[in-house]
C-alpha cells in the first residue's frame, strides 16, 4: 500500500525554498521564536530552523511558513532536546 | 490579491502581546485553527495581525496565559466605516451624486449639428429637437441609422449625413448638396414631371417616352417624360405596355420675381447707453436668476450665451449657465443719401445672383431696376435663369 507517511503516521512535512522560506505542515506548537531560531513542536519530532532574520509569515492550524536567511534546520526527537 | 481583499473586506488588526512565555498563546491559537500572520519579534513580546472576528475569540486564552494585548492599528471597511460615522451625510452625498450622474447618462442634452450651411443645420437642429429627439431623450430609444434615413427623407439637400451617439451628446453631421429628389429604387415605375412653371430649353430623355418637347411652356406638375412605354404593332396597334422608371434631364428658362427696398430716412439703434451683463443658471426648463442688474430702458437687444456643464469631452449635463448681455439703445432717425442706398440694394442684388449661381443655376436675364419712390428706393424686375426642372412622381404601378 502506498498510503502518504503523513498521513498514516502524522509525520511533519517540511517545504523548503532554497534557504529562504520553509512551510511546515502538520505541526502541533511553537516552543520558541526569535529572529534566529524558530522551534516547532511536532507529534514525534521537534525541528529546530537556525538562521538570521527569522519571520513567521503566519500560522494557521494547518501550517505555517518561516522566512528568513536559514543556515540550518535540525530535528531532534521529543523529549531529546 | 483576492486574501487581501478579503481581510480589508472583514478588518484586521495589529496587535502586541507580552507577558510571560507569549509561544504559549500562539500554541492555543495554532490549536484552535486561528490564523495569524506577519508575527515579528520585538522587544515587548511579539507584533502580529489577527482578523477582526477572531480577535474576539482569543480572550480567553489571553485571561488564560496571563498576557496582555494591545492593539496598534485597526485596518479595514468595518474599521473604517465606524471611524467616519459622523461623516456619513457626506457619504450619502457622494453616492447621490453618483447615482445622478449615471442616471443624467442615460439620457441626450445635447444636440449639435455640424454642415457646410449654418442656416440649414441650425433650422434642421430646431427640427429635430421638435421632432424626433427632444432634449432628455432616453438614449435607448435613439436608433442613429433610423434618424439618418428619416432625415435624409425630410430634407433633400443633404448630400451626406452621419450620427453619432458619444456620451450625452448626439452629433450630426452632414453635408448639403444640390436637391436630388431621385430616392426611389429603379424597380418603382416613375414619370418626370417638372417642379416649377418654365419654358424648356434642354431636354435629354434616358428612358421612357418624352411628353413635352425643347421650347414647350410648362406648368409645375405636367409630365416631362413618361414612365409608360407602349410597343406598337405592325398596324399601329398597342401591342404591349410597359411601365419603367423615366430617367432624363430637362433643363427650363424660369424667372424669379425680385423686390426689395431701401428707406432714405430710417431709424438707427444708438447703443450709447452702456449694457449689462448678468448671469442665469438652468436646471433643464428651469431658470434662475441670482441678480438682475436695472438698465432703465425699455428698448435692449440680449445676447445669450449658454454654457452647458459637461464632463470630459461629451458628457453634457442639463445643468449650465446663461451669459446674458443686455444692451439698451435709443432710436434714432437718420438720412442716407440716395448713392447709399444704392448701394446697398446693388449688393443685396448681388448676393441673390450669387446665391443662384451657387445653387447651379445660370442667369440668362436680370431686368430688375432701381426706381426711387416717395422716400425710398425700390429694386423690382425678373430674374430669367436656366435651372433643372425635372422631379419624379410615382405612377404608382409596378414593373412586371
Amino acid at each position: 500500500m502506498n498510503i502518504p507517511k503523513d498521513v498514516l503516521f502524522d509525520d511533519v512535512i517540511l517545504r523548503i525554498s532554497g534557504n529562504s522560506e520553509a512551510i511546515i505542515e502538520n505541526y502541533k506548537g511553537l516552543h520558541l521564536y526569535t529572529s534566529e531560531e524558530v522551534v516547532i513542536a511536532c507529534k514525534k519530532l521537534t525541528v529546530r530552523i537556525c538562521g538570521e532574520e527569522l519571520h513567521v509569515q503566519y500560522f494557521s492550524g494547518y501550517d505555517m511558513k518561516v522566512t528568513g536567511n536559514i543556515h540550518t534546520i535540525t530535528y531532534s526527537m521529543n523529549g531529546v532536546l | 490579491m483576492i486574501l487581501k481583499i478579503l481581510r480589508l473586506l472583514f478588518g484586521y488588526v495589529l496587535v502586541e502581546v507580552n507577558g510571560f512565555a507569549p509561544e504559549r498563546l500562539m500554541n492555543l491559537l495554532i490549536k484552535d485553527e486561528i490564523l495569524i500572520w506577519n508575527v515579528i519579534q520585538t522587544e515587548n513580546g511579539y507584533r502580529f495581525y489577527i482578523g477582526r472576528r477572531n480577535l474576539l475569540c482569543i480572550k480567553p486564552y489571553l485571561q488564560k496565559t496571563n498576557i496582555k494585548l494591545k492593539i496598534l492599528k485597526r485596518i479595514g471597511l468595518p474599521y473604517f466605516f465606524r471611524r467616519n460615522k459622523k461623516r456619513a451625510a457626506f457619504g450619502i452625498g457622494s453616492l447621490l451624486f453618483i447615482v445622478a450622474i449615471y442616471v443624467l447618462s442615460l439620457f441626450v442634452w445635447e444636440v449639435k449639428v455640424i454642415g457646410e450651411d449654418h442656416l440649414i443645420a441650425e433650422e434642421m437642429l430646431k427640427y429635430i429637437e421638435k421632432n424626433y429627439i427632444p432634449l432628455g431623450t432616453l438614449k435607448s430609444n435613439v436608433d442613429c441609422s433610423k434618424l439618418e434615413s428619416d432625415l435624409r427623407k425630410d430634407f433633400s439637400e443633404i448630400s451626406w449625413i452621419s450620427c453619432e451617439l458619444k456620451g450625452t451628446g448626439l452629433t450630426i453631421n452632414l453635408e448639403e448638396g444640390i436637391s436630388d429628389n431621385r430616392n426611389f429604387d429603379d424597380e418603382t415605375a416613375c414619370d418626370i414631371i417638372a417642379d416649377k412653371n418654365a419654358v424648356i430649353t434642354k431636354m435629354i430623355t434616358r428612358q421612357g417616352t418624352p411628353i413635352a418637347k425643347v421650347g414647350d411652356k410648362v406648368k409645375k406638375g405636367d409630365i416631362l417624360i413618361s414612365g409608360t412605354v407602349y410597343i406598337y404593332d405592325d398596324n399601329n396597334e398597342i401591342m404591349e405596355t410597359s411601365y419603367i422608371a423615366a430617367d432624363g434631364d430637362v433643363y427650363g428658362r424660369t424667372s424669379y420675381k425680385y423686390h426689395d427696398y431701401v428707406d432714405i430716412n430710417y431709424y438707427e439703434k444708438d447703443y450709447s447707453k452702456e449694457s449689462k451683463n448678468h448671469i442665469t443658471l438652468f436646471f433643464m426648463d428651469y431658470c434662475l436668476t441670482p441678480y438682475l442688474p436695472d438698465i432703465n430702458s425699455e428698448k435692449y437687444d440680449t445676447y445669450t450665451q449658454i454654457h452647458k456643464l459637461r464632463i470630459f469631452n461629451n458628457f453634457y449635463l442639463p445643468i449650465g449657465y446663461k451669459e446674458v448681455k443686455r444692451s439698451p439703445y435709443k432710436l434714432k432717425s437718420a438720412t442716407r443719401t440716395k448713392e447709399e442706398a444704392q448701394k446697398i440694394l446693388n449688393d443685396r442684388l448681388n448676393k441673390k445672383i450669387n446665391e443662384f449661381k451657387k445653387n447651379g443655376l445660370e442667369i440668362v436675364k436680370n431686368d430688375v431696376t432701381i426706381e426711387e419712390n416717395d422716400s425710398r428706393l425700390e429694386a423690382k424686375g425678373k430674374i430669367t435663369v436656366v435651372e433643372p426642372i425635372a422631379g419624379l412622381k410615382k405612377t404608382g404601378v409596378k414593373n412586371e
